[in-house]
């Protein structure tokens, strides 16, 4: 879920230093918009002799199919896995709350079979979808893991209560009365449509094979009319919590992505000063919404010391919004950092250029979010932060 | 497009792609720089002649120490810069790397030289790499994976022998060790002249021969690579380690020479792998790996298993009847092929970084004394090469580790 998160931002910059510009950093890109067939982008790189797939395909889920995109991805997961084996590749399958995506990475000499593997984890025989009561509770137990720990659980409920209408993990339903095989293809007709796909080729492979390749896929029939089923939700086993934990966001859908992104570094170098058991300020973005979040977890437990706890986390914000320039454009040098040394692999490039993809629409995004990233203004991150400071947070706590 | 050009040998070596036959007969080429110019990050990588194969008793786990606290003494500048920094440690060398942003890839690089040639690590920096090394050894050592890799080299080496130690010294040694002995070792052994490095990325190439040929200056003298004394033919090749648990370890070690392609014992390795790794069909195998090491007189292949104790004996004949077997005749055409398919993807992703191929870059340079890029080291692989380096495999030596 989360989607920036400023933890990963490492050690300060202890001294200005000359640097290369930022232009075109992540390199030019070929894109192919054909009518019915997925959204293209390639990257080409002659080097190294590898190539990265990343596919992704937007879904929403309604209640009582909560985890049916989860579950079409698991029916097929092993037969996949065990051919890309056959040409040394690795495969990964994700969920994110906004896409189903499909990762496969190997030498490019394999691009032919890596393609052939995504069309077949995309649009399996239909008889893969009678066999799937017992992936059905696979998914189930998994999306269960968000009661594991006191921090799943605290961002999870922090994201329902963020993002309300949007799908979540339903690990809490009862698994009585799970969905038919029929409703599990009503959910792949309505969602796995190439027209909607979008795919990202990063690697030593020419743009238009790539085209090719993932031109005229078929489009499932329609899906047709269904009636939703009622669900029960059942006894969710809680973590046990022996620190006190407070979740708070703040939704910024309206600020600049670069802005906030800057903000929550910024915030998460601010909550240092509160010496907690933990604490870390994340900046969330989906398609279309964002928020800034804060996580912390305190190791004193007296009447009142979330009330203290969560004065404390906002007067961090507080103290944020008056960074310095100085500290503004460490924070900066450190953002940019983590996205360039991401973008070393093929397999991170992929993703990265896929994932702001999904979250803007547009397949420069990731280009578009580091020219931001240069050019925001310090007085728009500040500003950024006042603003959300404006509002009252959506609190979420967990006592012991 | 990328090219790859050898470090600045006296000019030997003009623009050359492939091999350095003839620039070997004079001296040996001291860094390579491949030129990716469409990527976005930079790998570093230095091999230096340092290990657990030049030091005293009384300085194990010195040349690691040192490297470490090389690294942490630049952490602080690279990491502002965005690099990320490693060491590590081999018998025969001691590897420094480090991943960084190709905007800064030069100030980045200069720093970490300036660090390993001409300026020892403050006491703060070591005492921070001890600290740091001493942590993680004692989370490893007592270990049943320690103690099987202790009793293969006790066998391989002889319970004397400066091979035989840990490559990265022990908790105690590296506690003991003096801040002016890890300088004095800095100075006197992490120098150029026992020093490959190599440079992946958009860094064109002109100012990388340029850097790295100032650190790295010409030299006629070879490059000092160590390797194991010849073991004692008379000695026992196996050794047994009891220990009440409820699995068996075993290791097996077959040595092969300098002459041996090591491209095409690691694809052996991976074919052994793929026979004896974990599956349904093999449910008393719990985890499998194999390992190929090199040093100066070409290196071992190592195979390590987690069994079931009852039949731990029986896959250590298995293992060595898989070797026998390959060294004794060519596998078919289409099923090398299948087999070579896989590996290209496993032995390619495992580059996929600009620091991983960096370091196999310099690797090469360092025990092979040339660099060819690895996909033309498998195009170049054949079911009579594969044979080859089968049949060349010293007989094993093993190590079992496990309950009577």
């Amino acid at each position: 879920m989360v989607i920036l998160a400023a933890t990963l931002l490492s050690t300060l910059l202890t001294g200005p230093s000359a640097v290369r510009p930022l232009a075109d950093t992540l390199g030019p890109l070929t894109i192919y918009r054909d009518p019915g067939s997925p959204l293209v982008v390639v990257r080409e790189l002659s080097a190294p002799p590898l190539l990265a797939i990343r596919l992704s395909i937007p879904y929403d889920e309604p209640r009582d199919l909560s985890g049916a995109g989860r579950v079409i991805q698991l029916l097929v997961q092993d037969r996949v896995r065990g051919e890309a084996e056959r040409f040394g590749g690795k495969v990964e399958f994700q969920r994110t709350p906004t896409h189903l995506v499909y990762s496969v990475r190997g030498p490019a000499l394999a691009f032919g079979d890596m393609v052939a593997l995504l069309r077949y984890a995309v649009a399996p025989p239909r008889s893969v979808f009678q066999a799937q009561k017992g992936v059905w509770l696979t998914a189930r137990r998994e999306a269960l893991a968000v009661y594991e720990t006191p921090d799943r659980l605290v961002r999870h409920q922090l994201e329902r209560a963020l993002f309300p209408d949007r799908s979540h993990d339903h690990g809490d339903l009862t698994t009585a009365d799970l969905p038919g095989a029929g409703d599990l293809e009503w959910f792949w007709r309505r969602w796995f449509r190439p027209s909607a796909m979008s795919v990202v080729v990063v690697g030593a492979v020419a743009p238009e094979a790539v085209r090719a390749a993932f031109r005229d896929w078929p489009e499932p029939p329609a899906p047709g009319p269904r009636q939703s089923r009622p669900v029960a939700a059942a006894d969710a086993p809680g973590p046990e919590v022996i620190a006190p934990r407070v979740a708070l966001g703040y939704q910024a859908a309206a600020a600049e992505p670069a802005a906030l992104a800057l903000a929550a570094a910024l915030v998460d170098e601010s909550l240092r000063q509160l010496r907690l058991r933990s604490a870390t300020a994340e900046f969330w973005w989906l398609p279309d919404r964002a928020a800034l979040v804060v996580v912390a977890a305190t190791d004193t437990t007296p009447d009142g010391d979330s009330a203290r706890l969560l004065t404390g986390l906002q007067i961090c914000i507080s103290d944020a919004a008056r960074a310095s320039a100085e500290e503004i454009s460490r924070q900066r040098r450190r953002l940019e950092n983590s996205l360039l040394m991401r973008a070393r692999t093929p397999a991170g490039l992929a993703a990265l250029l896929g994932e702001f993809l999904d979250r803007t629409g547009d397949p420069r995004g990731a280009d578009r979010f580091l020219r931001a990233l240069a050019e925001t203004d310090d007085e728009e991150v500040r500003g950024a932060l006042r603003t959300l400071l404006y509002q009252p947070p959506i609190v979420v706590e967990l006592q012991p | 497009m990328r090219s790859y050009r050898y470090g600045v040998m006296a000019g030997l070596i003009g623009t050359l792609l492939l091999g350095t036959g003839a620039a070997e007969a004079r001296a040996q080429a001291r860094f390579v720089v491949i030129d990716e110019p469409e990527g976005s990050a930079v790998g570093v990588a230095l091999v230096i002649s340092a290990g657990t194969a030049w030091e005293l008793r009384s300085e194990l786990g010195l040349s690691y120490l040192a490297a470490r606290s090389v690294v942490e003494e630049v952490r602080p500048t690279l990491a502002a810069l965005g690099a990320r920094l490693s060491a590590g440690c081999d018998r025969a060398g001691t590897r420094i790397t480090m991943a960084l942003p190709a905007n800064v890839w030069e100030q980045g690089t200069e720093r970490l030289l300036e660090a390993i040639f001409e300026r020892p690590p403050s006491a703060a920096a070591i005492e921070r790499a001890r600290r740091a090394i001493v942590r993680e050894l004692q989370l490893a050592e007592g270990s049943d994976a320690a103690e099987i890799r202790a009793a293969l080299a006790r066998v391989d080496h002889g319970v004397a022998d400066r091979w035989a130690r840990p490559p990265c010294g022990t908790a105690e040694t590296i506690g003991a060790l003096g801040v002016g002995s890890v300088q004095r070792l800095v100075k006197t052994r992490f120098t150029p002249y026992r020093t490959v490095a190599a440079v992946v990325g958009p860094v064109g190439e002109a100012r990388p021969r340029e850097l790295l040929g100032r650190y790295l200056p010409d030299s006629e003298l070879p490059l000092l690579l160590p390797a194991p004394p010849r073991p004692d033919s008379t000695a026992d090749r196996n050794a047994r380690v009891l220990r009440n648990t409820i699995t068996a370890w075993i290791a097996i070690s077959f040595a092969f020479g300098a002459d041996t392609d090591p491209e095409a014992v690691r694809l052996l390795g991976f074919m052994l792998e793929q026979r004896i790794a974990p599956a349904p069909t093999r449910p008393e195998i719990y985890d499998a790996t194999v390992e190929v090491a090199q040093h100066g007189g070409g290196g071992s292949l190592v195979v390590y298993l987690v069994t079931a104790p009852a039949q731990a004996q029986g896959w250590v004949e298995e293992v060595r009847s898989l070797v026998e077997e390959a060294g004794a005749r060519e596998l078919p055409e289409p099923v090398f092929e299948a087999l070579r398919r896989r590996y290209t993807g496993r032995r390619l992703l495992g580059l996929e970084s600009p620091e991983a191929r960096a370091e196999d870059a310099a690797l090469q340079l360092y025990y092979e004394k040339r660099f060819t890029p690895p996909l033309r080291r498998i195009e170049a692989l054949t079911p009579a090469g594969l044979r080859e380096a089968a049949a060349l495999l010293a007989p094993p030596t093993t190590a079992l580790l496990g309950p009577r």
